[in-house]
Formats: C-alpha cells, structure tokens, sequence
C-alpha cells in the first residue's frame, strides 16, 4: 500500500467576534479511512460541500489535520516536518483545476517545469532544460510554446503543463483535483488519454478528486464516494457503478445526464428531494436520512456502521447492516 | 400540418469588436422554432451559442454588432424594435432567459422578494402590494421552492445556487413570457441538483407550454430536456435534427467525434476517441469549413469553400461536403 488514510478529521473552526471566539466547527471531512495502492487509480468522488478536495489537501499538507493519520509507504507523514516534509512533497505531486492559477504568471512555461527538477534533482541547468524540454514534449506540446508564458496558452496547453511540471520529478503519487473541470470535452478527452498514457508509462498511483462520475468511470481502479464529510461507499469502479448499494451513490449515478437516446426511458431517475444540509450541524445518524428515500427510524438515531458487503465493496449504510 | 413559428432567425451573423482584433462570433446562423418546441442550442466554448442566446432578447455587450441576419418573434423583427419596446413589450413579458450563475443575476442589496416584486408591478401592472406578494409566493410555489415565505425575504446570498436557480425561473417566468431562453442554466450546479432543475424546467414547459431554447455544452443534458438539437461550431451550424436522430445517427463528423469522446458514467469505454487540436481562431477569416484542420475527412473543397447546408432526412440537416448530392 501505497498512502493510507487513518480516521482523518478536518474541522475548520467557525470564529467570532474580535477575540475570535470559536462558536461551531464545520466538519468538512469527518472521519475517513481508505488507502490508495501502488499504481493504482483511487477516485473521490462527491458534490460540492462533501470534502472530497479537503482530503486532497490534507494529503498534500496544505492543510494539518484536526486528527486522524497520514501514512506514505509505511511511514507516518501527518506531522512531517523539515527534510521529512521535503522528501515527502517529492514523491507527491498535484494538478488543480484552474491551470491558470497554479502556474506563476511571470515564468516562462520551460521555467516552470525546470524549476523543480533543478530545485531537487542532483543535475546542472542544461541537464534540467533538457530534462524540462522532453516532459513537455511528452505531455504534447510543441517548441515554440515552452519559451511563451501560461497567459498565452490556452486551457488545455495550459494544463498539459501543469501535468509536466507534476510528473517531474517521478513522484510516486498524484493527486488530480479536478483536472479537467475547466475543459471543453474535446479537451478533456485529450487530457484524460495523456493521463492514462502518463500512468502506464511512469508506474505511479492516481489519486483524482472529481465530482464527474462519467470521468471517473472511465479512469479509475477503485472508487470511493464521499457525502457531507463522510465516505458512504467504497468499491472497484465496475462493481461501484453496475451495483451501488448506497442510497446516494444510486441517485448519484442515476442523475447522470448522458447522450444516450434511449438510456432516459429505460432507467428511472432517482431524485432525492432537498439540498444537502450544512457541515456546521450536519443532521444525527445517518448524514443523508433527510433526503434518503429508505430512511428509517434508526438512520435518524445511530450513524450506520461501514458493513463489507464483498470483497473491497464496503458502504455505510443500515439498509445492509444484518437484522 | 403548418405549425405556429415563434421564432425565426435568418442568417445571423455577430462580431464582437475588441482590443485584439474582430472576432466574428456568429456566422450565418438560421434557426427555426415553433411552438411548444424546445431546441436545444449545443456546442463547445467558442461555438457562439450565448451569444445568439443574448441576441435574442437584444442584450449582447456594447462591443457586439449585429452585421446581418433578422431575428424574428412572431413576425416582429425584434432587432428593429426601439429600446423602450423592447424592453415594455418583448423582454420578460415575451421573451425571458435564464443564465448560467444566478448569484450574478441578482442584485446582492435586494431581497427575492423586492426583485420578483419589481417585475410584477412593472410587466404585469400589479401595483397593489398584498396582490403582487401573494403572486410572488405563487411563483415560488410554482418553481417548487420549500418555504417561499422564507426565500421571499431572504437577500441572494442566504441562498444555494439550486435554489437561486430556482428564484431566476421564477422571475423569468413571472411575467407570463411565451419563449424562455435557459443559457447553461445547470452547469454550476450539482448533479444531483441538476437532474432537479432539469425535471422541473420539462415540467413547467409542459405546464405553461413554453417554447423554450436550452443553451449547453453538455450533450447529455440536451438529451434529456429537448426535442431538438443544433450542434454549432465557430459559429457556424454544423447538424440539425430531432434528438434521436443526432444521438443514433449522427451525421457530421464533428457530432460525431463529440459524441464519442465523452465517458460515460453509464457503461465502459476503453479507451476515449478525442479530437486533435483546437478551435480555430474567430479572429482570422475562415475560408472553408471551420473544422477542416482537425476533421479526417478533409479534402480539397473543405479548406476552400463553406460547406452548403444539406438535408439529410426528415428534417435533419447538416453542413458537410461529404453529403453532397452525386
């Protein structure tokens, strides 16, 4: 195993007044086990407000946990600090959605892309250029481009570099934060078959945080879905989406839209009715009882216990739990 | 059967004039509705298809100029109208639309209720507060918000985007419009919300048979809310035709290519088909076809000459030179 997640818990205090005095804590992540394998495709995937990025975050040491541990190969991260940190962000890389914010403006794109192997790799400037030079060719983009900077570059050449920059340095993981959210699908589909080129090529594991259930289908190994802070369901990705057992996961994956004539009459939609409630006072027991369609008097008591239903498919809910 | 149309647009074509040059947005585009249809305007960033949204109700950017083509509304061609009867007799009362990011829409310092009041007293004449409150609580009830007592003075910001959607529908939607334009009502929102919004747009169609024009980039969404569906790029048609007929049998190679290269949440694929290289830049002149540099069919005539539009079935049209008739 690659990076387990141990019970991790981010809670962002809520302050007020002048002394900040703290009132509430939204729960944005509460409480998640699971762990990405070697060379393996781990997906989150959720709507907006379900932590997913949160996770993502917490794994890249933007944020510290409020509990809960962090472990790469084998050794705990969670509080790494100096040389521990630094050879950890080595082996861990990410792309973000917005390409345009997560490349410096005022450096060239070969810049960029050389600037970490320089930073950490035991080679001389021409060697890192050239190194820089032959990522960018592999990620598809031509020449002329590497001496432009990110604002001249469109979102999917802009991208493509962020994906240079991120495979650099060999890392050993890295996280997708909804790469390609921002793309039109022509695009996306040309980004996702890099991705999985890159992925066959360099051996290294995938952990993509998307609210796209179609591009997660498509790209991931396992797949966990994640609800108001909570992981309601984990499974290999062809059980997950010809068998979802959660109730959310079912009307997640039955809101899809798809281009399919036929596919709207055979299968029935399921709505659930309602918005997801706030992470501040989420609702007792089960997080989704308001809008499940199956609640029953004990999913508004108890939180459901995570039951293993086969081998690798586990879901949080009472529905499976045996009477 | 001759049915009503509501809408007709001949040969539209835009241009936005900007620092970097003319952009020619829209290039001779020609849509037909009737009433109670609902088409579906799809298409890639670029495509244009806002911007003909925007011209429908004459409210495009000071930078745009309209440099041919007529947009008709029920005979009346809206772009001769004078500003004042645009904005007294076409915009609200008979043409509305709704956008992408209401919390944009929405003027942060009034609550829903000032909002929706305002355009009561002014479209509708209600001046009688208690009559035009009690229209608006029955617009929100219309709309299926929770608790329209509540939403009613609450301020844009107390409220989610599904729900803000659901607001904007209600405002657009209160003045009794008879064509409802609805650019990427969904796109910011949710899936789950979405698929919410989605049914309740169908259903209100059908209620207040609306006619209604969906602007998206989402293929999957069009195949769920529209009859129709027009796939558009630089600017130019490239297939028309009833819904099923562009999802079974799509006939251009660009629908065609598009439809492949989006995954699928509802089956395997493989490996994903994508299309090579990007939009062509609106700035330059396009002699040809607009797609012709990244398209696998192309030959000479592509690069030289804009193909004519060709009927191809019961009412399916497309603009392609691999149709022409031998």
């Amino acid at each position: 195993m690659l990076l387990n997640i141990l019970n991790l818990k981010m809670y962002f205090p809520i302050k007020k007044g002048i002394f900040g005095r703290v009132v509430g804590y939204v729960k944005a992540v509460d409480d998640i086990t699971f762990s990405v394998n070697l060379n393996e495709v781990y997906s989150l995937v959720g709507e907006s407000g379900s932590g997913k990025s949160t996770v993502a975050r917490c794994i890249l040491k933007l944020y510290e946990p409020t509990s809960g541990r962090i472990l790469f190969e084998g050794r705990d991260v969670t509080y790494a600090r100096g040389r521990e940190l630094l050879e950890y962000r080595m082996k861990i890389q990410a792309v973000f959605q917005n390409p345009y914010l997560s490349l410096n403006p005022r450096m060239r794109i070969i810049d960029i892309v050389a600037e970490p192997i320089l930073e950490h790799m035991d080679v001389d400037k021409a060697d890192a250029y050239r190194i820089a030079l032959e990522l960018l060719e592999k990620v598809g983009l031509s020449d002329e481009l590497t001496r432009r900077y990110p604002s001249s570059l469109s979102g999917g050449q802009a991208q493509r570099v962020a994906i240079a920059r991120a495979i650099a340095l060999k890392p050993k993981l890295v996280v997708l934060d909804e790469p390609t959210s921002a793309l039109d699908v022509s695009l996306q589909a040309q980004i996702l078959n890099l991705l999985e080129d890159l992925y066959n090529e360099y051996r290294m594991s995938y952990l993509l945080i998307s609210h796209d259930l179609s591009v997660v289908r498509y790209i991931s190994d396992r797949v966990g879905v994640m609800y108001l802070g909570k992981l309601v369901e984990e499974s290999y990705t062809e059980n997950l989406f010809e068998n979802p057992l959660h109730p959310y996961t079912q009307a997640l994956i039955s809101a899809v839209p798809e281009p399919d004539a036929t596919r709207s009459k055979l299968s029935k939609r399921i709505v659930l009715p309602g918005e997801p409630p706030s992470a501040i006072s989420p609702p007792s027991g089960c997080r989704l009882n308001p809008r499940c369609p199956h609640a029953m008097d004990i999913c508004r008591r108890e939180e459901p216990p995570i039951i293993e239903i086969e081998k690798g498919h586990t879901v949080s809910c009472w529905l499976y739990t045996k009477a | 059967m001759v049915r009503d149309i509501i809408l007709s647009i001949n040969d539209l074509h835009i241009d936005y004039y900007t620092p970097d040059g003319v952009i020619r947005a829209v290039r001779g585009v020609s849509i037909e509705l009737c009433k109670g249809e609902s088409l579906c305007i799809v298409g890639e960033s670029g495509s244009g298809k806002s911007t003909i949204g925007l011209a429908t109700i004459r409210a495009l950017p000071q930078n745009a100029v309209i440099t041919r083509g007529a947009i008709l509304y029920n005979d009346i061609d809206i772009l001769k109208l004078s500003e004042e009867e645009m904005s007294k007799r076409v915009r609200g009362k008979e043409i509305s639309i709704v956008f992408q990011d209401p919390a944009a829409m929405f003027n942060p310092l009034f609550t829903v209720g000032e909002i929706l009041l305002d355009v009561i007293a002014t479209h509708l004449g209600i001046r009688d507060r208690r009559k035009a409150y009690e229209y608006g609580i029955n617009m929100l009830k219309l709309v299926e918000l929770p608790d329209p007592e509540r939403v009613v003075n609450s301020y844009p910001h107390e409220l989610s985007g599904g729900m803000l959607q659901r607001v904007a529908i209600a405002v657009a939607l209160s003045a009794n419009p008879k064509l409802l334009i609805a650019d990427e009502p969904t796109t910011m929102l949710d899936v789950t919300i979405q698929a919410q919004i989605l049914d309740l747009l169908k259903r209100l169609r059908n209620e207040l048979s609306l006619s209604m024009i969906f602007i998206t980039h989402n293929l999957g969404v069009a195949a769920e809310v529209c009859n129709r569906i027009m796939v558009l790029y630089a600017g130019t048609l490239f297939e028309e035709g009833y819904t099923e007929d562009i999802l079974t049998n799509p006939i251009h190679p660009y629908t065609r290519r598009l439809l492949e290269c989006i995954p699928r949440a509802g089956r395997r694929v493989s490996r994903l088909k994508f299309i090579p290289g990007t939009l062509p830049d609106l700035r330059t002149p396009i002699p040809g076809c607009p797609f012709a540099p990244r398209c696998e069919y192309t030959t000479d005539i592509c690069r030289k000459t804009p193909p004519p539009i060709y009927e191809v079935g019961y009412k399916h049209k497309v603009s392609c030179h691999l149709y022409q008739k031998r």
